[in-house]
């Protein structure tokens, strides 16, 4: 009686959930393309869903909503579906996708197709848990263990990744130290100049049309009026049609640079446009918040990156999680008497679902940012499969890393669902991963800051 | 276009009149939806693959205004096919000045392009710049974008041509006519852009129609024409700029 009841109430958040998650994709991913497979967006909102409720799960753990046994099961099934649809259907569907939408292919080649490109991507998933000391022997080939520690160390790499640029890319982006001053005039004179290519550009082609046509009416004419093949040849190839030949040949030259040109005039108009729009903005109240965050950020920044070079280098793993940290030197250093059971439930739950609605959030908003950046109407299904494959990925590991964040008696609860895996590789994987991400956004960041253009103001 | 020997004759000795006159008509559309095809194929060139517009390409068309009567002359229209990226939105003001006609595509595909028509209208009409980008939203480039104003649309349209063009037929061939063709209340064109436009067809009929009316445009004399403040304001700032 319990379990059904404790049942409905999960239905009903799944539900919640998989409305949230189509929402989103009709009005911020697909804002600008017509929705025609809708397939596509039942299987985004589906692992949206599922993501969800696994953190929910453990945000129900802390908290103590529910019966132990049917979070647990609950648990295991949760797990398994999302297993299920990140290794068996989407990876089937995506190549389903690619193959149909290949003219060349016949229709009765694209299912068997479609089959053998998911055996292969099962081989090379397979073949991804060799390098990594993941597994005690102990396990069956086909157990929850072995597909969640290879997709535990894709989605770690994944959140490493994003971690990694976005530390140092935030503070880049909000603070003003990094924005260079750009004056009206200098956009003035840029577009002035722009115009004036255009102009140029506009009266080559005028003249190349005209000689264009007076070279196909010298060839007609005369072929018209005398209708001999000897006549119209020599009319190609007389001293007069060759002149017309290279003119042509000259102006098509010509218009080809200047077009290269009005492109890369446009495009600096467009730099500075923007960098002006950043300044702007920078001076609003939102602006200087940010601004102020900035500051913080790029503390923060420095100081993981310190960490992370530290854990690595020393091999420190961390065995207790910042909550009963902070709680033992409160009641150490500063003798405070306080109700450690309380406290640490309500801190925790507190610190996990900031984590869980930061991520969620994040991951959000970077793949809307990716894929506005780069699809486009005949790819945009195709890559919505992709996103919503990196985004369950994504999930599930936050769940196995959140592990640390939380104190040991409700770890309990992750370690006996998600088995036996070495968690502590996890976390050593995301520092290194961390550390060469942030190394290689800063030496990017700064290559592209010194190729912005310079103030052609300022400096006349 | 191919013409008969006797209008070659005369197109030719009026050809240094009218070919210096400026006829510029603007391509407009969402990214992707087939402007560069649509302007190759006006040229009569066949693209396979184009590349994303970057900016503005510019082709240059002869045309023959009022064919087959006696006051037929040649004309060179430039068409300004303008990049759809809504990341470049903040400067393709640059390439609207002095437009004398515009031509919107959109794809039949997609019915999110032909909303978006209504949008590039504001944006033409509306010469200013005023999106704020903020670094966090994704979407922001649009959050500042005037309403759309019907009133204030017809009034503008008196004065500028418009043609809607819907693209990419052959992947959508059970469209009816889009709704922003309606409310303007003008000719659309629908077709597969990869094929060439054939002169006596009923889309060449209407490309052919449409460029007649651009001309007559710019080439009439500035009347005072009865219409919303608004478009009396449009009609002056085109005064300014010949």
């Amino acid at each position: 009686m319990i379990i059904v009841a404790d049942t409905l109430v999960m239905l009903f958040s799944e539900v919640l959930f998989f409305a949230g998650g189509w929402l989103f994709f009709m009005k911020q991913l697909f804002r600008d393309y017509e929705v025609q497979q809708r397939t596509v967006q039942l299987m985004f909102s589906v692992t949206f869903a599922l993501s969800c409720t696994l953190f929910e799960l453990i945000i129900f753990e802390i908290v103590g909503v529910l019966h132990s046994s049917s979070r647990f099961l609950h648990w295991k099934l949760g797990l398994f579906l999302i297993l299920f649809v990140l290794i068996v259907i989407l990876p089937y569907y995506t190549a389903y996708s690619v193959f149909k939408n290949i003219r060349l292919i016949q229709k009765h080649i694209v299912v068997p197709l479609s089959v053998f490109s998911w055996m292969v991507f099962i081989y090379f998933f397979w073949k991804l848990g060799d390098p990594f000391p993941m597994l005690s022997p102990k396990h069956g080939i086909l157990s929850i263990e072995q597909a969640i520690s290879r997709i535990g160390v894709i989605g770690v790499t994944v959140m490493a990744l994003l971690s990694g640029f976005g530390a140092v890319n935030a503070p880049y982006t909000y603070m003003t130290v990094f924005m260079r001053p750009v004056s009206d005039n200098s956009i003035t004179q840029m577009e002035r100049k722009l115009s004036q290519t255009m102009d140029i550009l506009v009266a080559k082609k005028r003249r190349l049309a005209l000689a264009e046509r007076e070279r196909a009416m010298a060839v007609f004419s005369r072929g018209s009026e005398e209708g001999g093949l000897l006549r119209r040849l020599w009319g190609t190839v007389s001293p007069a049609g060759s002149a017309l030949r290279e003119q042509i040949n000259t102006l098509e030259t010509e218009s080809a640079g200047l077009e290269e040109l009005s492109r890369h005039l446009f495009l600096e108009v467009v730099e500075l446009r923007n960098m002006k729009e950043r300044l702007e903005y920078s001076q609003t109240w939102q602006g200087r918040y940010f601004n102020v965050m900035g500051h913080f950020f790029s503390v923060y920044c420095v100081w993981k990156i310190f960490m992370a070079t530290i854990n690595i280098v020393f091999d420190r793993v961390g065995k207790v999680d910042p909550v009963t940290r902070g709680i033992e030197i409160a009641v150490k250093y500063m003798g405070f008497q306080i109700d450690i059971p309380f406290y640490s439930q309500h801190i925790s739950f507190i610190l996990v679902g900031v984590i869980v609605l930061t991520s969620i959030r994040g991951l959000l908003i970077t793949l809307t940012k990716f894929f506005y950046a780069i699809s486009s109407s005949k790819s945009s299904n195709i890559i919505v499969l992709l996103l919503a494959q990196i985004m369950g990925m994504y999930f599930v590991s936050s769940v196995l890393l959140m592990r640390m964040n939380m104190p040991s008696e409700y770890r309990s609860i992750v370690t006996e669902v998600l088995g036996d895996l070495q968690f502590n590789f996890y976390h050593r994987w995301f520092d290194v991963i961390f550390l060469i991400s942030a190394l290689s956004s800063i030496g990017f960041l700064y290559l592209a800051h010194k190729q912005a253009p310079a103030d052609t103001d300022a400096l006349s | 276009m191919m013409q008969t020997s006797i209008s070659l004759s005369k197109s030719k000795t009026d050809l240094s009149d009218a070919s210096r006159d400026k006829v510029k008509i603007l391509v407009l559309g969402e990214a992707g939806v087939g402007k560069t095809t649509f302007a190759q194929s006006v040229k009569g060139k066949a693209v396979r693959n184009p590349t994303w517009t970057v900016g503005c390409s510019v082709d240059v068309v002869e045309h023959s205004y009022k064919a087959g009567t006696p006051q037929e002359t040649l004309y060179l229209i430039e068409l300004w096919d303008v990049g759809g990226s809504r990341s470049h939105r903040n400067s393709r003001h640059v390439f609207y000045q002095n437009a004398h006609g515009v031509i919107l595509v959109h794809d039949l595909e997609n019915r999110k392009s032909e909303e978006a028509l209504r949008l590039w209208l504001t944006e033409l009409f509306d010469d200013t710049p005023n999106c704020v980008n903020s670094p966090l939203h994704p979407s922001s480039s649009f959050s500042r974008l005037p309403t759309f104003d019907t009133e204030g649309l017809a009034g503008e349209r008196s004065q500028m041509p418009i043609l809607v063009v819907g693209a990419k037929l052959d992947m959508a061939p059970q469209r009816p006519r889009s709704q922003i063709a309606t409310d303007c209340g003008v000719d659309e064109l629908t077709l597969d852009c990869r094929q060439p436009i054939s002169p006596g067809s009923t889309n060449g009929l209407k490309l052919s129609r449409f460029f007649d009316r651009v001309i007559d445009k710019q080439t009439a004399p500035t009347e005072r024409r009865r219409l919303t403040s608004q478009g009396y304001n449009v009609v002056d700032r085109r005064r300014r700029l010949y």
